[in-house]
């Protein structure tokens, strides 16, 4: 197990991508996984919340491609996907693969590549 | 309260409307109060309350409440800048019948104004700003996920993931909305729109294509909201029977999908029930619609099919000229012109008036909506000319 994030560290989230890993947040008491969203926990209410690893496993809800360029770091085409985390939470990030071969349902996995982190499909 | 109304339109104005650089959102909103006023045939100082609307992603500068000032308007009773994104237009409406019922305010003006079209800057890039979809602050301008447009391309994306819908049937839509538009004086697209030429338009976020998009114009849009007992010496008389909304709790996680069930269904819910109408009583309905796909679920959520099944209702032509739900008879967002709340709703009161001219339908019970943010904002009014829908 990596070190823990800090429980106030409200950016845990880029914490985590900077050392390769996928965190989603947790509640400390009763160890429920929330949503991105959640400041407190859904479940039991509590204020303390803290960043835990992810497996990296979800599900491709679907995947949008941005077809036009609005700045130059990021030029246009290329895809970003919906995905459901194996723990529960969805997440919109970049996607490596074909818009007209992705399909809903498709198991896919976080990769960290060269210093980017992105969705990829993977075989079932 | 079911079959009394709570309050009515008793005045609907227009600045001018136009896709090129002109004049400041501070005065089209005045030109259009002043035709509002106007159109009630009463003076600008009968006017006792000012509720303010401007884009959310305008500063509050450009529509401060010193329009007040501008207009010349005397002491008011009621005088605010009202913020709920996209279902602003209905949420003014609404506190504004709020207030006139309880005796706050006897003729409250209500005024949306934009002016997105600039020099040299195209609508694209006026509205690729980051909506907040995940939670997590920031990343969705940081992986580049811009604007409006991919927000709604998700819900287009997952539709067609979960119901197997097809480019098509977006088509339809934007070909319903071209149809109605040609017998519309004040829409703006009007040229035939044939599936090929939808086809051929250009991908702005897959699945989304240019003509899934709305047509934003430079304009201003007012409603003069007053007491019933007023509205029934007005020719013709718009009387509010039912208002709702609905804002999202839906998170996202799980199997949720935040994407439909976004609190349309609880606006509808609670406007029908306040009317005492349904679904089945709607004549014609006026979505705030900026993507064809929000449409399409907007028909589910307003209870006119059963999820999954909007994009089939659409593709059987039932919201085109001569189906059986006339659905944004101005041509909406897409061919009419795309000004925030105030789209839907002008076309609901010229319908509830009879003022259609060649696109007028049955107009016995009116649904006319808001929509705002990426879905999770909503408002309903039910409008009708009859006082009474017993």
């Amino acid at each position: 197990m990596s070190n823990p994030i800090a429980t106030d560290e409200p950016d845990g989230f880029r914490v985590g991508l900077a050392r390769g890993e996928l965190m989603v947040m947790s509640c400390s008491p009763c160890e429920a996984v929330l949503d991105y969203s959640a400041r407190y926990c859904t479940v039991c209410g509590s204020p303390e919340i803290r960043w835990r690893k992810a497996s990296g496993k979800a599900e491709l809800r679907c995947v949008v491609e941005m077809s036009v360029s609005y700045t130059l770091e990021l030029p246009a085409p290329f895809l970003i996907a919906s995905v459901k985390l194996e723990e529960g939470p969805h997440l919109l990030a970049p996607y490596i693969g074909f818009w007209e071969s992705a399909y809903g349902g498709q198991p896919v996995a976080a990769q960290f590549e060269n210093g980017g982190f992105h969705f990829r499909s993977v075989a079932a | 309260m079911t079959g009394h109304p709570i309050a009515a339109i008793t005045g609907l104005g227009f600045s001018a409307l136009s896709r090129k650089p002109g004049s400041s959102v501070r005065r089209l909103a005045c030109d259009a109060v002043r035709d509002a006023a106007a159109d009630g045939g009463l003076p600008l100082s009968s006017i006792d309350g000012l509720l303010l609307n401007r884009s959310p992603i305008e500063p509050f500068e450009t529509l401060p409440l010193s329009v007040r000032r501008d207009l010349g308007l005397g002491d008011l009773r009621l005088l605010a800048s009202i913020e709920g994104e996209g279902s602003s237009v209905v949420q003014m409406i609404q506190y504004a019948a709020l207030a006139i019922q309880a005796g706050m305010a006897e003729r409250v003006a209500c005024v949306f104004a934009d002016a997105p079209i600039t020099a040299n800057v195209n609508a694209g890039k006026t509205f690729a700003i980051a909506l907040p979809i995940t939670g997590i602050e920031d990343w969705e301008s940081e992986i580049g996920f811009l604007g409006a447009a991919p927000a709604f391309a998700l819900v287009a994306a997952r539709y067609m993931a979960l119901y197997g819908a097809t480019p098509e049937d977006f088509g339809n839509w934007a070909i319903a909305e071209r149809q109605w538009a040609m017998l519309n004086p004040r829409a703006f697209l009007k040229k035939p729109l044939s599936m090929d030429d939808y086809l051929a338009s250009r991908p702005i976020a897959r699945p989304l294509r240019m003509l899934d998009c709305a047509y934003p114009v430079n304009g201003a849009v007012a409603f003069i909201v007053g007491k019933v007992e007023v509205a029934a010496a007005a020719r013709p008389p718009v009387y509010i029977h039912g208002m709702g909304q609905g804002h999202s709790g839906c998170p996202a996680f799980s199997d949720h999908e935040p994407e439909f069930d976004n609190g349309a269904a609880m606006a509808g819910r609670i406007a029908y029930a306040m009317a005492g109408v349904g679904p089945v009583d709607v004549s014609s309905a006026q979505f705030y619609a900026p993507f064809s796909c929000a449409g399409i679920v907007a028909l589910e959520n307003y209870g006119f099919c059963k999820r999954g099944e909007g994009a089939g209702f659409v593709s059987a032509g039932n919201i085109a000229p001569g189906g059986t739900l006339p659905v944004n008879t101005g041509g909406g967002m897409l061919s009419g012109f795309y000004l925030q709340g105030a789209t839907s709703i002008c076309e609901a009161v010229i319908q509830t008036r009879g003022e259609g001219g060649q696109r007028q339908v049955t107009n016995d019970v009116v649904l006319a909506t808001g929509l705002g943010g990426r879905q999770e904002h909503h408002g309903a009014l039910i409008l009708s000319p009859h006082a009474s829908l017993t």
